[in-house]
């Protein structure tokens, strides 16, 4: 049993640890905003010719979301389709360190995009950000491995205390230090949840 | 001085797992919170949020009539004995001069009507469930406004932080020791890395 749980704490750390890493140092740089730089995303825009073709599709198609990222090759996932005071409509496409903004007059004559590339601060925080099963299938799997992450840390707590529990001789320290984790977090959730 | 190097190596192998077993109790609850946020944020049907009942009650409070409505708020705040934040975006002021705002905090919804002539507050008070509390704990470094007591939670975000990066690495040096674990586990984490980092790697520059 001790070999079971061992592997399963071990294999779940070896399969995932670049994930888990890269999750608790990208959320290192969210939270530190002051302390981490970034330069002015670069900008590029350019106006392409909508053609005959789009015309056949409703704007918030996703259909039409697809057609636009073939079309004119851009990256990322849509956002919501948003309607201008114009009667135009904008639509973003965001991926780790790159948005892309699309505007589309009202006579879909032709279509505007901005493209950003982001500093490196946003785009460690792109990366941290990103879950969702939606955008295609390149998005499907990373929201998958990220499920695979958030349940590693799950595992890695529920077979790391069984390992100890199995590998102390002496309990009374180890049962200390849970004892008074799990009073403090479980009091603060409540606090959170209660007070007035 | 070979066996001086194997009882050093022993005793360093025995300090580290010491400190991997009990800061991993330590950190382990934190563990769980992380967890289960993460798993909330990419399914956010899976904790309760909050009732759409609301609570009525009004309270004197000695504000002076400040023309900045985010520094009146926060004086509300304060004279209520709230913690959280007023949202500067969900800020009104009416014709009698009456400020309404919306006020939130992990765990319950506020939205606050303070009149500075009258020196009155009237306040609607809304749970905003256990999905509210669980995500705001995620990595929560900045402490919440007025709550002394959620300092000490800052200190355990930044403790789980940096310990679960030495666990990671710790945990690997402590089972490549052992030899009979070493050539599987090894294909397996170099394998893991490299489709990892390709993986992150086209979702940058191909997304």
């Amino acid at each position: 049993m001790h070999t079971v749980i061992r592997t399963i704490h071990l294999y779940c750390a070896l399969i995932l640890a670049t994930f888990v890493s890269m999750y608790f140092a990208t959320g290192y740089v969210l939270t530190r905003p002051g302390w981490f730089g970034d330069r002015d995303p670069i900008t590029t825009t350019r106006t392409e010719p909508l053609g005959e073709e789009a015309r056949r599709f409703q704007p918030d198609d996703p259909a039409f979301l697809g057609w636009l990222k073939n079309r004119f090759e851009i990256g990322g996932r849509a956002g919501a389709v948003r309607k201008q005071q114009d009667g135009g409509w904008k639509v973003d496409f965001h991926r780790p360190g790159y948005t892309t903004s699309l505007t589309i007059p009202s006579d879909f004559a032709n279509v505007n995009i901005t493209e950003s590339q982001l500093g490196w601060r946003k785009t460690w925080i792109g990366f941290h950000r990103l879950h969702g099963y939606h955008g295609g299938w390149l998005y499907v799997v990373w929201a998958f491995i990220y499920d695979l992450a958030s349940l590693s840390m799950i595992v890695f707590a529920i077979t790391g205390v069984v390992l100890w529990y199995q590998l102390s001789k002496n309990k009374i320290p180890g049962l200390i230090v849970l004892g008074i984790g799990f009073v403090y977090t479980l009091s603060t959730v409540l606090y959170l949840m209660y007070l007035p | 001085m070979i066996v001086l190097k194997m009882i050093d190596r022993k005793s360093i192998r025995r300090g580290l797992l010491q400190i991997h077993l009990y800061g991993g109790l330590a950190a382990c609850w934190y563990l769980l919170i992380y967890g289960i946020s993460s798993l909330s944020f990419n399914h956010p049907w899976l904790l309760p949020g909050g009732t759409e009942d609301k609570t009525t009650w009004e309270r004197p409070v000695n504000v002076s009539d400040i023309s900045d409505n985010l520094k009146l708020a926060e004086a509300t705040r304060d004279e209520l004995g709230l913690i959280g934040w007023p949202l500067p975006w969900a800020m009104r002021r009416d014709e009698q001069n009456v400020l309404h705002f919306e006020h939130s905090r992990p765990g319950k919804k506020y939205w606050i009507q303070v009149n500075p002539a009258e020196k009155i507050a009237r306040v609607e008070e809304q749970s905003a469930g256990l999905k509210s509390v669980v995500n705001a704990l995620h990595g929560l470094s900045e402490g919440i406004p007025n709550s002394g007591y959620m300092k000490i939670w800052t200190i355990y975000t930044e403790f789980t932080t940096w310990f679960t990066l030495f666990a990671i690495i710790s945990g690997i040096y402590l089972w490549a020791g052992r030899a009979r674990d070493k050539k599987i586990a090894l294909w397996v984490f170099s394998g893991s890395v490299a489709v990892s980092l390709g993986f992150m790697g086209y979702v940058y520059w191909i997304g």
